[in-house]
């Protein structure tokens, strides 16, 4: 309860410091349109061609581009700007102050800020899961769930990539990887080759974050994989604690 | 820049930010992975594309290590350094603080070359025969289409690290140019799948000559163009940012000036 009080209390105050960059907003809005834009038309390229994308249909395609441009918005508004705060804690020695204070220290540096400019890519992301659901219909309770479960899995993985800076210091390109990460998210995993299919299932869980999602909110595949969407999460979300608590023993403060 | 400047200080400055960036190597090879990542689109063509699997991982292989030739970063660091007041102190010495730019980024590239290694190393794997029976008269052409696209870009992040002298921002524009060429310079879609209307416009931008003509020379595909309109717009973009650099120059208080 008392961190569900923090995390608004930090919320708040985030995002009325960020409304004060109006011009930088429109910015960003007009990237993600021409972003969007260029993904889309990747996309269409495939379909206009009639390459065969794995047995997909183009609307269920674009399903999973939405779940994929949702997955950006919470990067943008969310995990991007907390990651980027914990190398800058970790290169000024001030995780010190979170590590004294009686909170836990992964809860504080996980939720401490949120940015604005995630709001373009959510409204895109509605917008292609609307027509997706629209023309062939989805489960809107599994797609709810699954994207959840989807913000949680990635949220594990960008906190063990960004436990790293205690190490490396630096995390500009972590960040930046993560952002690359998402933008190879956008198609169906089954488009691809084997050996890339196996990569994107097994070395980076991609498959789990925006496929299969879109599979199970489409009807492709039953409820059962939402069981296993949760399990992937829960054990990468383990995963993460375990790996931050290993990392804070290898830290050495600013001082010593 | 008189020769021995060249050899000598530049030299200098090339090893000290070689040492730099070499102290940061476990962060720089996420970079070099994020540069990689758009070959996980060779996976989708090799799947659904018209040509056989290995000439679109022959393409993939040159059009990603023509990417790695791209200095970024240029702009994002001068900027922070006019608006910081950062760039005062290195005002003071006897020769541009944009050489030390160009030092930072060639040895920049030296590190990802190593840290690409093992990315190279896998394709290699994946592809047997990946780098058989390439023309040596088509790999010249290519390094001079990777040299001109290093300058290209090396005076585009100029130029907008510049304007940090006139406004407030413009990481905005980098990030929308990066995005275009993602898209529309070949790093993830070979451009011959595009409309030929919409290549004739492409040709005009310098969007296709950094990493679709040079890897498509490179992996012997037909229709690869030459690099004329890149040289334009570089000259075009130099002397712009050289002209804006002296203008800022003349403005610049430093801070609290």
């Amino acid at each position: 309860m008392r961190y569900l009080r923090l995390f608004g209390v930090f919320l708040l105050t985030a995002l009325s410091a960020r409304m004060e960059y109006r011009a930088n907003f429109l910015a960003a809005l007009v990237i993600v349109l021409l972003e969007s834009l260029g993904m889309l038309f990747g996309l269409f390229l495939f379909y206009q061609n009639g390459y065969d994308l794995g047995g997909w249909r183009w609307q269920e395609a674009l399903a999973v581009m939405g779940v994929a441009r949702f997955l950006e918005g919470v990067f943008a508004s969310w995990l991007n700007p907390n990651l980027q705060k914990i190398s800058e804690r970790v290169q000024q020695g001030t995780l010190d102050y979170v590590l004294l204070k009686p909170v836990d220290s992964q809860f504080w540096v996980s939720v401490e800020g949120f940015a604005v400019w995630g709001l373009p890519s959510f409204l895109v992301a509605g917008l292609l899961l609307a027509y997706a659901a629209g023309t062939v219909g989805m489960n809107p309770l599994y797609l709810v769930l699954a994207l959840a479960l989807a913000t949680l899995l990635f949220y594990a993985l960008a906190f063990v990539l960004a436990t790293t800076t205690i190490w490396f210091v630096k995390l500009y390109n972590v960040v930046n990887f993560l952002g690359a990460v998402l933008w190879n998210a956008q198609y169906p995993v089954s488009a691809f080759d084997r050996p890339f299919r196996l990569f994107l299932t097994y070395v980076l869980p991609v498959s789990f974050m925006t496929t299969v999602p879109a599979e199970v909110a489409l009807g492709r595949k039953g409820p059962g994989f939402l069981v296993l969407l949760a399990l992937l999460a829960g054990a990468f979300l383990l995963f993460s604690r375990v790996f931050w608590r290993f990392a804070l023993r290898g830290y050495g403060s600013a001082s010593s | 820049m008189t020769r021995r400047f060249l050899l000598g200080k530049f030299s200098v400055l090339v090893g000290t930010f070689l040492a730099q960036n070499l102290a940061y190597r476990g962060e720089l090879f996420f970079w070099v992975l994020a540069q990689s990542l758009p070959l996980i689109f060779l996976g989708l063509w090799v799947e659904a594309g018209p040509r056989p699997g290995l000439d679109y991982a022959r393409y993939f292989f040159f059009a990603w290590l023509a990417g790695l030739f791209r200095p970024t970063g240029v702009a994002d660091y001068l900027g922070y350094e006019i608006r910081t007041g950062r760039l005062s102190p290195l005002l003071l010495r006897p020769f541009s603080p944009v050489l030390d730019h160009l030092a930072d980024q060639l040895s920049l590239l030296l590190v990802y070359l190593v840290l690409g290694l093992p990315v190279a190393g896998v394709l290699g794997a994946l592809f047997p025969g990946i780098l058989a029976g390439l023309e040596p008269a088509r790999l010249i052409g290519y390094a001079g289409f990777l040299a001109l696209g290093f300058a290209f870009h090396f005076a585009l992040g100029w130029l907008l690290g510049a304007l940090a002298f006139f406004l407030e921002r413009s990481e905005g524009f980098l990030e929308a140019y990066y995005g275009a060429l993602f898209f529309f310079g070949g790093l993830a879609i070979p451009l011959d799948a595009f409309s030929p209307g919409l290549r004739r416009f492409l040709a005009w931008t310098p969007l296709p000559y950094a990493v679709y003509h040079p890897a498509a020379l490179a992996a012997g595909w037909p229709g690869a163009r030459g690099p004329l309109p890149l040289v334009l717009w570089t000259l075009g973009v130099a002397a712009l940012a050289g002209w804006v650099w002296r203008r800022g120059l003349l403005r610049y208080r430093a801070a609290g000036g």
